[in-house]
């Protein structure tokens, strides 16, 4: 269905509620009164003909009055909804007053806007209305100020911490002191034990907090406290510009960065028109299946690790630093690729980087047999994974979860397939979906199953890539991006599942709202969900599993 | 007699030229004697348990496709004098919270535990610092003293990581004290004996002598024992105390310095004891094959010094590799969850080291030993072992002769990545 | 899309629990010969940095992204890759001379800011803006993080249309950074001519002065 016939439906459920309909956007908007969004957003997931089970976006977008127009300013708030079953979606936009920015929640309807609506309060002043625990996510809980503002001033100083490096420089050394960042409001209950788990813990991977309530092994409650990593990407996107911002997505997620640079890309070449030629297509799903795979082995190696099995990870290791030595030829670098540009790749791979690909391949194949008899096959691994912290596919659904995770809980569902982009329809290969090979679908044991299968797919499509390379320019003189006021929606199939890029442009070289959805900042809001009942051991196993990564929640 | 009477008896007579039977103050040297032995056990697992870390570094290395420590030294045999020299220098730190008598003695008690097993363990033919008569028991009692080391650690250093090792470490040497037991049991039920010594008297130097081999329920309670050793001794896939992964380094992760250093010291200590136990209970000992311990202790001299030698190298050879066992199953295996833990335990060990007992009962009833069925017996269960090592060493083989044939077919090629060179 | 899970099924007790341990034991037994096998292949670790065969920077490709250096005498003062760096960690200044020539002040680079993205050198029309395949950066403090590229007063911004050859690519920063890889050059074995070795080059210029940081 399209949008039109989305609004038509809309309109006819619920009269008077669409204010506006703005068709001449590349991902087109409907513009609701704020006081009938739930009423809306209700009939949206509920209508048999709509299905929208899946809101994919929540994005506070600040926009105030212009000096010389009469138009007042106001808040945005951009829902992006999907629905897998019937395959369209629709994006919603409700207009707030900007002084007193209110409206109410639907975490009812999509859990997994509760941390989205945190996200928006906390970087935008935006008041959702009906919110259980409506708390800043990422900034300090006693932070001042609201940093997406278009008018945000940032503080001088943060209990005496230097915000600036040029103070920091200035003063030889940081400050002293060490302020309590996140002060959780999550009251301990009574009878249980508070366990910090992180912000340094061997299992969190990377600097997350779990705030744990356990009666001994078996958990009563885990929150996730994030934002430690923090650092504003999407803030910066918006005063370094469309080129600048390039290295700064790969930064977004470290183990995926030439998925976040084709997101970033495709973007920004929707929005400026940019036909890519043919043979730089060819080296971005290259590099990509690449780092798809070294993803894969860093989360499935890293998971074994959890469990306890240190071998199986540094087998992974020395796989991927093959991988890394080929980026390293491929692009320059080994982890932060910015591979990608608006108009193709910024190098051409050579015959001779192919070359060591098929290499690679030819080795790395019987090393994943090996992978299977050392670890996959174990019993104990089999035994600490299967049936724990099963997620139904509804579930997965309605919380949002993407990418390996999802197509574990059953819902056959692959960016690269489903939702093509890129070259990507003219390769040959099968969207992997969890079987319960050892318990239940959608347990731990499926999500670890499907990134092994995954990897196998990968490799799939690099020989055929490799095998059709076709000769040409790498690469199309596109001038410094400058695109028309437009709003575009891009994703791709990262190895955490759908990284889709929001940028709302506005004529000038710097996106006026750059908006990153990520896999792993789903993935941490079923984790609160799931835990009641798992043991300590199982959460590390769950955490591990859903193969989140601490950068790409906090961006 | 032991060495250590022998000792006692000689310098009886030769300094105070007295006969030892009727002297009053035997008992006195004998004491003193006693002491001297069990300091030189002490330096003796002092030194052996620094060396096995390096083994066990140097394993764990090329298992994973990585070298190891291997600069302090020829090929970095000293690296464990370098680690203990630097935990000796580091600060001791006490959290200011902590229960400080308790946190200060945990690591002492620990060690205590790990190394009061020595005293029975039955090094050579007459190399043994006490052959009590109930050595076994001893072993089994002097172990569990680790247990509460580890609860007082764990409750001692006021960190409630370092309580969930603790009590993880107490549920689960508790537990599995019980299938140990009755595997040993076993043991004791072959040989008649509760001594150390006579457990080792009791086979023989050829293998279908050693209890090991003598019936199929000797050969499972082995690897029962095995089982319920590692767990016991905190290895993977038993190291829930530790679980660094889960709760970050259990009972010792406010320790530091040389009590940290202790932890550790009895860690490997213990895994070196278990190998131990497991060798002089099954594997025959310190057996020399073809000559029977009598005739070892008639002879006189340099020859009874050569024959003790060969008897501890026996012993040596055959615990060290059980303890290169230990280690190698260390980072094959992940780890078990704590519930898992318990059903392994009571679920499965325990019925099944029960099962064992009867069946060997049953056994030593309907099979008298040296009759046609006990030679049979021996026999089969003799095959059975060679099948395991054969099936084990050919599975081993052609795990890397696929890749070997791989880099065959690459021959030629320029192998730009580090390629797995083959022997 | 949504598949129906399938009922769970029940094995026979007496058989999950002897399935259990025949699959525990097997399992186990199969991962102890994949690890046993590792201890008849070779190691696929290096010992860096100091037993390596060549020295890590000869191993990386020549696209590699390292530390940036500029080459001067090639440097036309565009301002290009200063526009382009998202970060500003290029800082130029020129001033004119009344000839109409114009001469550096300063051309800094400052690596504690740079993440090493390649806009700058993408910028460059010139190939006087050149990553390097340096990458062992640590100084001893804030300040000698910022490489000062103007070693002398009267360098002179080049002109566009005769530029002098590139000097090879690493020379410029090892001449002007002495402590960046001092250890492996003595450590290395002797290089061949061809390839582009800091050291022959550092010996090779004259002017160049070593005290180039501040």
């Amino acid at each position: 269905m399209t949008p039109a016939e989305i609004r038509e439906r809309v309109s006819a459920a619920c009269p008077g509620a669409v204010e506006e309909f703005q068709a001449d956007l590349l991902d087109p908007v409907l513009r609701l009164r704020p006081d009938r969004l739930r009423e809306v957003c209700r009939f949206l997931r509920d209508d048999p003909g709509l299905r929208l089970h899946y809101l994919r976006l929540v994005t506070g977008i600040d926009r105030p009055a212009a000096a010389d127009s009469e138009t007042p300013g106001g808040i945005d708030v951009v829902y992006h909804l999907w629905s897998y079953e019937l395959r369209h979606g629709c994006q919603l936009r409700v207009r707030l007053d900007r002084a007193n920015p209110v409206v109410e929640t639907v975490s009812d309807l999509w859990p997994d806007a509760n941390w989205y609506e945190r996200e928006c309060f906390d970087l935008l002043g935006v008041t959702f209305a009906g919110h259980p625990g409506l708390t800043r996510l990422l900034m300090p809980a006693d932070w001042v100020g609201h940093p997406l503002r278009k008018d945000y001033a940032r503080p001088e100083r943060y209990h005496g911490l230097p915000t600036s490096r040029a103070t920091v420089l200035a003063e030889g050394r940081a400050a002293e002191v060490a302020p309590a960042m996140h002060d959780t409001k999550a009251q301990p209950i009574e009878g249980y034990l508070r366990l910090n788990m992180g912000p340094h813990h061997p299992a969190t991977h990377g600097v997350i907090n779990f705030l744990l309530e356990t009666d001994g092994e078996i958990l009563k409650k885990a929150t996730p406290d994030v934002g430690y990593l923090h650092r504003g990407i999407e803030k910066l996107a918006e005063q370094v510009g469309y080129v600048g911002t390039m290295p700064y997505t790969d930064r977004v997620d470290y183990l995926g960065a030439m998925f976040t640079n084709h997101g970033w890309a495709l973007a920004v070449e929707k929005l400026l028109g940019v036909e890519v030629p043919r043979r730089a297509e060819f080296c971005r799903v290259i590099a990509s299946e690449l780092n798809r795979i070294a993803s894969h082995l860093i989360s499935t190696g890293s998971l074994a690790m959890d469990l306890g099995a240190f071998t199986p990870f540094l087998h992974w290791i020395r796989e991927r630093e093959t991988i890394n030595d080929i980026m390293e030829r491929i692009c320059g670098a080994r982890l932060t690729y910015n591979y990608l540009r608006f108009g193709g790749v910024s190098r051409d791979i050579d015959p001779e980087t192919l070359d060591k690909i098929k290499h690679w391949i030819d080795h790395f194949e019987p090393m994943m047999d090996e992978f299977d008899r050392l670890i996959s096959s174990n019993e104990i691994f089999v035994r600490r994974l299967a049936g724990v912290a099963v997620i139904s596919p509804a579930d997965a659904i309605a919380y949002g979860l993407v990418g390996p995770n999802l197509r574990a809980s059953g819902v056959a569902w692959d960016t690269r397939r489903d939702e093509p982009y890129s070259i990507y329809p003219e390769f040959a290969f099968d969207v992997v979906t969890g079987r319960a090979v050892h318990g239940t679908l959608g347990d731990a044991y499926d999500r670890y199953d499907c990134r092994l299968r995954e990897i196998k797919e990968s490799l799939k499509i690099l020989r055929q890539a490799m095998a059709a390379i076709p000769e040409g320019e790498a690469r199309v003189k596109v001038p410094r991006p400058k695109p028309a006021a437009n709003e575009v929606y891009a994703r791709v199939e990262g190895p955490r599942g759908e990284c889709g890029f929001y940028v709302v442009s506005d004529g000038t070289e710097k996106p006026y709202r750059a908006r990153f959805r990520t896999g792993s900042f789903t993935a941490m809001t079923i984790i609160e969900h799931l835990s009641p009942g798992l043991m300590l051991a199982d959460l590390v196993a769950l955490i591990g599993s859903l193969d989140v990564i601490a950068p790409e929640i906090d961006r | 007699m032991n060495i250590i009477q022998h000792v006692a008896n000689l310098l009886i007579r030769s300094v105070f030229h007295a006969d030892p039977a009727s002297w009053p103050w035997t008992w006195l040297v004998q004491a003193v004697v006693i002491g001297i032995a069990a300091f030189l056990a002490f330096a003796f697992v002092a030194i052996f348990a620094g060396p096995v870390s390096w083994i066990e570094r140097r394993i764990a290395g090329r298992i994973q496709s990585r070298i190891g420590p291997n600069r302090v030294g020829p090929q970095g045999v000293l690296q464990w004098l370098a680690d203990g020299v630097k935990c000796w220098l580091k600060e001791d730190l006490v959290p200011a919270a902590a229960d400080r008598p308790l946190f200060l003695a945990a690591p002492y008690l620990v060690f205590t535990g790990m190394f009061g097993a020595f005293v029975v363990l039955p090094f050579g033919a007459q190399v043994v610092a006490a052959d009590l008569n109930v050595g076994i028991l001893y072993l089994l009692a002097i172990t569990s003293l680790v247990v509460v080391g580890l609860l007082m650690a764990g409750w001692g250093s006021n960190s409630k990581w370092a309580l969930f090792g603790g009590v993880r470490s107490a549920a689960q040497l508790v537990s599995y004290e019980v299938p140990s037991a009755f595997s040993l049991l076993c043991v004791v039920l072959l040989a008649g004996t509760l001594s150390t010594q006579g457990i080792v008297a009791a086979q023989g130097g050829w293998p279908w002598d050693w209890f090991i081999f003598r019936n199929p329920f000797m050969f499972a309670a082995f690897f029962l024992y095995f089982t319920a050793a590692i767990a016991e001794g905190n290895r993977t896939p038993f190291d829930l105390p530790e679980a660094e992964s889960e709760i970050v380094a259990g009972y010792n992760i406010e320790y530091s310095g040389m009590r940290f250093l202790f932890f550790l010291f009895a860690e490997w200590a213990n895994i070196w004891i278990m190998a131990a136990i497991s060798a002089f209970a099954f594997l025959g000992g310190w057996q020399i094959p073809g000559i029977a311990p009598e005739q070892i202790a008639a002879t006189k001299g340099w020859e009874f010094v050569g024959w003790q030698a060969l008897s501890w190298t026996i012993f040596l050879v055959k615990a060290t590799f059980l303890v290169f066992v230990v280690i190698q199953i260390r980072w094959t295996l992940p780890r078990l969850r704590v519930d898992q833990l318990m059903i392994t335990c009571w679920k499965y060990l325990v019925p099944l080291s029960m099962l064992m007992v009867l069946g060997v009962l049953v056994l030593l009833a309907l099979v008298p030993e040296g009759g046609g069925a006990d030679t049979i017996l021996r026999g089969a269960m003799v095959g059975l072992g060679l099948a395991v090592v054969l099936v084990s060493a050919l599975r081993v083989r052609r795990t890397f002769r696929v890749d070997r044939e791989h880099y065959r077919e690459m021959e030629g090629r320029d192998l730009w990545y580090p390629p797995y060179r083959l022997p | 899309m949504v598949p129906a899970v399938p009922p769970p099924v029940r094995p026979n007790p007496v058989r999950a629990y002897f399935g259990n341990i025949r699959r525990a034991v097997s399992s186990t037994f199969e991962g102890m010969t994949v690890t046993m096998s590792w201890l008849f292949r070779r190691p696929s670790t290096i010992q860096y940095p100091d037993r390596t065969e060549k020295p890590v920077r000869e191993m990386l490709p020549e696209t590699y992204r390292g530390l940036l250096e500029v080459d001067l005498s090639r440097c036309t003062a565009c301002l290009l890759c200063a526009k382009t760096c998202p970060l500003g960690c290029i800082s130029i200044e020129t001033c004119k001379h009344p000839d109409g020539a114009r001469e550096f002040q300063t051309f800094d680079i400052d690596n504690g800011l740079c993440m090493f993205c390649g806009l700058c050198a993408e910028a460059c029309n010139f190939d006087a803006l050149a990553h390097t395949r340096e990458f062992e950066a640590s100084v001893s403090s804030a300040e000698q993080l910022t490489v000062r590229f103007v070693d002398r007063p009267g360098r002179l911004v080049a002109k566009a249309k005769d530029l002098p050859p590139r000097r090879p690519r690493g020379s410029i920063l090892a001449a002007l950074i002495p402590g960046f890889g001092r250890r492996r050059r003595r450590a290395a074995p002797p290089e061949p001519p061809a390839s582009p070795a800091p050291a022959p080059a550092a010996g090779a210029e004259g002017p160049e002065n070593p005290e180039g940081t501040a």
